[in-house]
């Protein structure tokens, strides 16, 4: 039923034929005098990759924060699923179905890696009953999010000693693991190897056709092979929006990716 | 395959054949000598009173009744990083609570609905103190803070309200525990076996914040200590959590603050007090933060430690005390407990290189 809100709400963008799952409008954040992210408007179709890319300070994270319901909006609404979000605190959101990987892993670093993922899965089914025992179909769960990914560590071991690659990967893994409709990454693969980054991205891809992905990222080389249309942010504005080859040939986007230097 | 691979287990050593290798695992043995530990302190504590002298035991009662109240401390501070300054204000509110009953009040079974009414009065006083804070997004530090004028507050009150609590002069003529059905049934406890009564509420409440520890909630708790921001984006509200874990430990300060009144027959304002707060914390740490066993080694060892000895040091107890905290807080940041776990990492590491 709200499918049909969703996509008559969307009726303003030229591509949304599928139903829009995330919408902002004139989303703002203010700090102090400055504008970090300057009435951005986004519409997002379900199940569409969707990167967003800019110069150092563009205001991709502050966006993300906002999406998340970290960081409050100073300013415009967001829209998922229909339902209007502004102003929710971030685990609202994630009940509502959005989770997000940090770009700096946050973890549990004195637990375990497996009590890292049981906890991510167990997000899914709290209970507030403190005598209650630990499911084991949620440690068994926890080895199955595991086993999706090369992870070349002891599980048994405490987070806090993981290489950076695993760490990613980790981050990358819990963000799954509450099974969100929209998966928000910032930057899965900076700091990861060459080779790890490839692998990661594929995996990435292979989880988003069953979910919509907004993903902050560096590597344009990836971005402009994985992504179905792509946002370009500089100085906290949208400057360019559409598929990868529109991008490429976007003389706004070079301009601000040199004059940034 | 089969052929090649023996296993040969005696308790908790293994002897495994593999190959024409011979390996001998210990693997278990540190948990199984743990376990006996417990054990053997627990047959040695249940045989103390044929032992000890009756002023010995009379101490060890209280010491167990403190060791309670340092797990809830231990519940919140150690596993959930709550750090509270004013934790005897629960301790003595479920003291007052005992004591006004049992005094004022003529109903039947008075100790045991005491008790009951010690646990939830405190807890549901904890529930609303967490729930307002921590729902109005007060950090940690302030929450702190703010425990630390409660229990200033609580003392002043105890005081202020004499018709009530006795003012300074306090609660006297508290009963030991009884069921008292009128005329079905008395029973009153006698002196000596309270020191059992002592112990099987300790055992229960460490066997029971144990279970809340290893729970899913625990999980989260410890989730929330860690990385509060993160718990969070998972999903969870850590409101909740930090509400709920804030309620049960008071719930069990107040149950040993009961317990505490019924013993010792007496209770006064020190009880809610500053001092009681901030020794708690001591016992804590010196014993091990977050480990349940390590506030109650600590609160049993530096209450009969105190007892027993600060008259003969007199004013150079505290001096003491203050001087060991330093030590432990510089040297062995985990307590009594973090000293063992070094050993036995020590002792592993030294069985897998032999």
């Amino acid at each position: 039923m709200t499918t049909a809100e969703t996509a008559s709400e969307g009726t303003n963008t030229a591509e949304s034929a599928e139903p829009v799952l995330l919408r902002t409008e004139n989303l703002t954040r203010q700090f102090g005098s400055l504008v970090a992210v300057n009435d951005v408007n986004l519409s997002i179709p379900r199940g569409e990759f969707h990167s967003i890319i800019g110069p150092n300070g563009a205001g991709k994270t502050t966006l993300f924060n906002m999406l998340a319901g970290t960081l409050p909006e100073s300013e415009g609404r967001v829209v998922f699923d229909g339902d209007e979000i502004t102003g929710l605190k971030d685990y609202e959101r994630v009940q509502r179905g959005i989770s997000r990987a940090f770009q700096t892993p946050q973890l549990f670093p004195g637990l375990t890696v497996l009590e890292n993922l049981r906890l991510a899965v167990q997000a899914q089914n709290q209970s507030f009953n403190p005598l209650k025992k630990t499911d084991p179909a949620h440690e068994r769960r926890a080895h199955e999010v595991l086993e999706q990914i090369k992870f070349d560590a002891d599980p048994g071991q405490a987070t806090e000693n993981l290489s950076h690659g695993n760490k990613k990967k980790l981050e990358l893994l819990m963000s799954l693991s509450v099974d969100p409709d929209l998966l928000l990454l910032d930057e899965p693969t900076s700091g990861v190897s060459h080779a790890d980054s490839e692998s990661l991205m594929e995996f990435i891809s292979k989880t988003s056709r069953e979910r919509t992905v907004l993903l902050i990222e560096h590597n344009v080389d990836l971005v402009l092979e994985y992504s179905d249309r792509i946002t370009v942010l500089n100085r906290g504005e949208v400057i360019s929006q559409g598929t990868p080859s529109y991008i490429t040939d976007d003389e706004t986007v070079q301009d601000a990716y040199m004059g940034s230097y | 395959m089969s052929n090649n691979n023996r296993n040969l287990a005696i308790g908790p050593v293994e002897l495994s054949v593999a190959d024409g290798s011979m390996q001998l695992s210990i693997g278990r043995l540190q948990t199984d000598a743990k376990k006996l530990l417990l054990g053997t302190s627990l047959l040695v504590l249940l045989a103390a009173p044929a032992i000890f002298t009756g002023y010995f035991i009379g101490l060890l009662a209280v010491a167990f009744l403190y060791a309670i109240f340092a797990i809830s401390v231990d519940l919140v501070w150690g596993y959930a990083g709550i750090l509270t300054f004013g934790h005897a204000a629960f301790f003595g509110l479920g003291a007052y609570l005992m004591g006004v009953i049992t005094t004022e009040l003529s109903l039947p079974s008075i100790g045991l609905l005491g008790l009951l009414i010690a646990f939830l009065g405190p807890a549901l006083v904890g529930l609303v103190v967490a729930g307002v804070l921590f729902s109005r997004g007060i950090s940690e530090e302030y929450f702190t803070i703010i425990t630390l004028a409660l229990a200033i507050v609580a003392s002043q009150a105890a005081l202020i309200l004499s018709d009530i609590t006795g003012g300074s002069n306090g609660l006297t003529g508290i009963p030991l525990l009884g069921i008292e059905i009128p005329g079905i049934m008395t029973y009153r406890l006698p002196y000596e076996l309270f020191y059992f009564v002592a112990l099987v509420a300790l055992v229960g409440v460490y066997l029971v914040g144990k279970r809340i520890v290893q729970s899913p909630f625990g999980t989260t708790l410890a989730g929330i200590n860690e990385n509060e921001t993160k718990v969070s984006s998972l999903g969870y509200d850590p409101v909740k959590y930090k509400t709920l874990v804030f309620g049960l430990s008071t719930g069990i300060a107040g149950f040993a603050g009961a317990l505490y009144a019924a013993y010792s027959g007496f209770i006064s304002p020190p009880l809610l007090g500053f001092a009681l707060s901030t020794e708690v914390l001591i016992w804590v740490l010196v014993g091990g933060r977050g480990t349940l066993i390590g506030p109650v080694i600590g609160a049993t060892a530096l209450y009969l430690a105190e007892n027993m000895f600060s008259g003969l040091f007199l004013n150079t107890w505290v001096l003491g005390l203050g001087l060991l905290l330093v030590a432990i807080v510089l040297v062995f940041p985990a307590g009594v407990v973090g000293v063992f776990s070094l050993a036995e990492q020590k002792l592993n590491r030294y069985l897998e290189e032999t």
